[in-house]
């Protein structure tokens, strides 16, 4: 499903003081693209998600996925966070299932076929506090996947883990990704990961947020970070989001 | 099981031996030991207890010896009295307690969604929460006689309000974070009530209920010192009016008794239910 976003203002309240968060974002995303976004802390790249989600709606614009304007919250748009947030009374399959019943057979196939994807077979009946950080954030996936959502957002979803679980997971992702095709819109301030996954990256310049250059990639799956073509891209998403940054620079504001 | 942690910190060149010294070797004969040691106390304070009594330091009448307070125990059980008075006993502490857990239960629910439930009838249940049981029991007697039903209303209005506190505040401190997630996955309000509150307020509960046990106990005491013609609290009653003191002691052990095995038989319940949880069990602790 197509996903355009039209936010043309976001005001948070500080205080007193009215900030503006985001300003004419428009932004238009195809069926099975890849799109990830990134920006200094502070630009409203989570703000953008949360109101793509309908968390947030307290804003000017809209959103459409196809041809529904999103209204609230719903499965239709799965969301990860930048934690796990499962319920740590649940076991996997039953965290993953969250709702609906494991006792309807479709239900269990379907969570069951999930746990192979992410790559947990053997931890079904494994409570939260028994997983780490990334085989957390993989059942975290599978349950936005079980809705078979038409966009899945992802906040930062591998900030907090290290390096090699974060390889692991990108490529967790990637691999469904192709298989599934799902519209994926992933927030990161990685740079090397925004390139990674990405077949645009969108980079957000801050105060007010607003997208700038929709930078395309186009290098085959699954990329070598060590090649040059990688790096040339690398460069240029670089070279891009550097100005941002000069310009954040230049206002004074600090991170 | 866990490790000694004292020690691993420490560097030095004695850190070595006292981190052996201190591993605790859990086998059969060393738990032994430490239940022997256990006793050594107790039997130690019995047996002074018993020589105190039989060379008549001290009045029976003030003090029966152990062994009197056994006899008169098995007395009781041969004539049937004791299981009598416990069955009364016990039949008013859970009628009291399912009364008044239960209200506490469905209040603490629903004042815990609701912020207009809680501003309606919060304040009153403060302000009941404080008056002592002695203060109401002549009321409740007025009312209602010194029938069941004063008693057992009195045992509920304890029992009541452990409940319905510490439901309140399992259900608003259920993380707000999850609730985001409800709604993302778009949980009905029965699925947000079986999935999300409950189980996020379910140690509260819990402890609410074993706190709640205690007091309906407590209040089965005053309930039956009172005024009553049977149950256990009425035995030690009509014991100390003809001094005897040896069913004195036995009724207070009955209490006892009763009163930790119901609280055994909750946390059992609470191990089960919570076994999810992923928390401090404190250090050193020699069973896993």
């Amino acid at each position: 499903m197509t996903v355009s976003i039209s936010v043309k203002e976001k005001i948070f309240l500080k205080g007193q003081r009215e900030v503006k968060v985001l300003e004419h974002v428009d932004v238009t995303i195809d069926q099975g693209e890849f799109v990830t976004i990134i920006g200094p802390s502070g630009c409203g790249k989570s703000t953008l998600l949360k109101i793509v989600a309908g968390i947030d709606s307290d804003y000017e614009g809209f959103v459409k996925i196809g041809n529904r304007e999103v209204k609230g919250p719903g499965t239709k748009q799965g969301f990860v966070f930048q934690e796990h947030r499962l319920f740590p009374w649940l076991t996997v399959e039953e965290n993953i299932a969250a709702n609906l019943s494991l006792r309807n057979s479709e239900v269990r196939r379907q969570v069951h076929e999930l746990i192979e994807i992410v790559r947990l077979s053997g931890f079904e009946k494994s409570y939260p506090r028994e997983l780490s950080g990334g085989m957390s954030q993989r059942v975290a996936i599978a349950r936005a996947l079980l809705r078979d959502p038409e966009v899945l957002l992802l906040d930062e979803p591998f900030g907090a883990l290290d390096a090699f679980t974060r390889k692991h997971l990108q490529d967790v992702l990637l691999d469904i990704w192709k298989e599934r095709q799902t519209t994926m819109i992933l927030v990161t301030h990685d740079i090397d990961e925004s390139v990674y996954l990405a077949n645009r990256v969108a980079i957000m310049s801050p105060r007010p947020g607003t997208v700038g250059k929709l930078i395309p990639i186009q290098l085959p799956y699954p990329r070598n970070r060590t090649n040059e073509a990688f790096q040339a891209a690398r460069q240029q998403v670089l070279a891009e989001f550097e100005k941002t940054e000069e310009v954040h620079l230049l206002d004074g504001s600090g991170i | 099981m866990s490790q000694p942690r004292g020690a691993a910190g420490t560097t030095g060149i004695f850190s070595k031996n006292i981190l052996v010294k201190r591993l605790p070797k859990v086998n059969v004969r060393d738990r032994a030991k430490v239940f022997i040691r256990g006793l050594a106390v107790p039997i130690f304070i019995l047996s002074i207890w018993q020589l105190a009594g039989s060379y008549e330091w001290i009045s029976k009448t003030v003090l029966p010896t152990p062994l009197d307070i056994l006899v008169a125990f098995r007395d009781l059980a041969v004539s049937g009295d004791l299981a009598s008075h416990l069955k009364i006993s016990v039949w008013r502490a859970a009628a009291g307690f399912v009364i008044g857990a239960g209200l506490g239960l469905v209040l603490g629910m629903l004042v815990g969604f609701s912020n207009k439930a809680e501003h309606y009838v919060d304040p009153s249940f403060q302000m009941l929460r404080t008056v002592p049981h002695l203060a109401v029991a002549p009321l409740f007697i007025l009312w209602f006689g010194f029938g069941e039903v004063s008693k057992i209303l009195l045992i509920a209005k304890g029992a009541f309000f452990p409940v319905y506190i510490n439901t309140f505040l399992g259900i608003r401190g259920v993380d707000a974070k999850l609730f985001d997630v409800a709604r993302i996955l778009s949980f009905s309000r029965y699925k947000q009530l079986t999935k999300l509150v409950l189980p996020a307020a379910l140690p509260n509960i819990l402890l609410g209920i074993r706190l709640s046990l205690g007091i309906a106990w407590l209040g089965l005491v005053v309930a039956e010192l009172m005024g009553s013609s049977e149950g256990v609290g009425y035995m030690i009653m009509d014991a100390r009016q003809f001094s005897h003191t040896d069913v004195v002691f036995v009724g207070i052990i009955i209490f006892a008794l009763v009163g930790k095995i119901t609280d055994s038989l909750v946390r059992a319940i609470e191990n089960r239910l919570l076994k999810w949880r992923d928390s401090f069990k404190g250090q050193n602790s020699f069973h896993t």
